[in-house]
């Protein structure tokens, strides 16, 4: 095996999990998966040398993402989100997401804000390397993020579900809340 | 986290940083942001911690030799 190929595996569970929260669907994440290794194979002397190469392959796969996406567009995008109204999620006593509830908050939210929360919420990236990995400016991405966030706590209903006090919440900035 | 910060900037991104820096995640109380991330971390290590099905170190192998055949450039 060589160096290139080592680390093109070591990175595959990463990319799985990356493609997952783009498709929402494992066996579409999986073949994204599959088309970005192939890709990556084809352009692998296109890659420098211990530069970052789990951002040389997320980009790789966001593109193909987005590009299949582009073809597909006019018949499913709903910029508004197909919300399930009536969703309501409370904590566990332990203040706790349901997990599955959570899991469905995520799905509705639009493409680029599931990539925004991935990037940064559970990838940990900087602002600064996951802007410029989806070609948007810094604070671009951090507004996606604080959408994003908005939304899932809204759509989970996290400001009556007690886990601060309305109160608390209100003064937090609540007023811009419905947008 | 560790690298948040760290990574190089361009003056234009760093504008533009210090312009957004304060309209970060307005509304949502520093609860609700790590409880969102905390869930958002779960979800994803669980699809990293699953294990990878067999066809993609086939395709990797398949990939390598068929690199390998065509030479380096």
């Amino acid at each position: 095996m060589t160096a290139f190929q080592d680390e093109v595996v070591s990175h595959v569970p990463t990319l799985r999990a990356f493609a997952r929260s783009l498709t929402r669907d494992a066996a579409r994440a999986d073949d994204l998966v599959q088309d970005t290794l192939v890709k990556a194979f084809s352009n692998a002397e296109k890659f420098q040398q211990g530069t970052n190469m789990r951002a040389w392959l997320f980009t790789i796969l966001r593109n193909l993402f987005y590009s299949d996406r582009r073809k597909a567009v006019r018949e499913s995008e709903d910029p508004e989100g197909t919300l399930a109204a009536g969703l309501s999620v409370k904590p566990d006593h332990d203040g706790r997401l349901q997990y599955a509830e959570f899991q469905t908050a995520f799905a509705e939210l639009s493409d680029e804000q599931r990539e925004a929360l991935t990037l940064i919420g559970a990838l940990g990236m900087s602002y600064d390397e996951a802007a410029k990995m989806c070609g948007v400016a810094t604070g671009t991405m951090k507004s996606r993020v604080g959408r994003a966030r908005k939304e899932l706590a809204e759509r989970m209903q996290l400001d009556d579900a007690g886990v601060i006090a309305e109160n608390e919440f209100a003064t937090t900035g609540a007023a811009s809340w419905s947008v | 986290m560790s690298d948040r910060g760290k990574s190089t900037q361009s003056p234009l991104g760093e504008n533009l940083r210090s312009a957004y820096s304060d309209t970060v995640d307005e509304g949502v109380p520093a609860e609700f942001q790590e409880l969102i991330d905390r869930n958002l971390k779960q979800a994803f290590d669980d699809t990293v911690s699953e294990g990878v099905p067999d066809r993609f170190a086939d395709l990797i192998a398949q990939l390598s030799e068929k690199t390998k055949n065509a030479g380096t450039q």
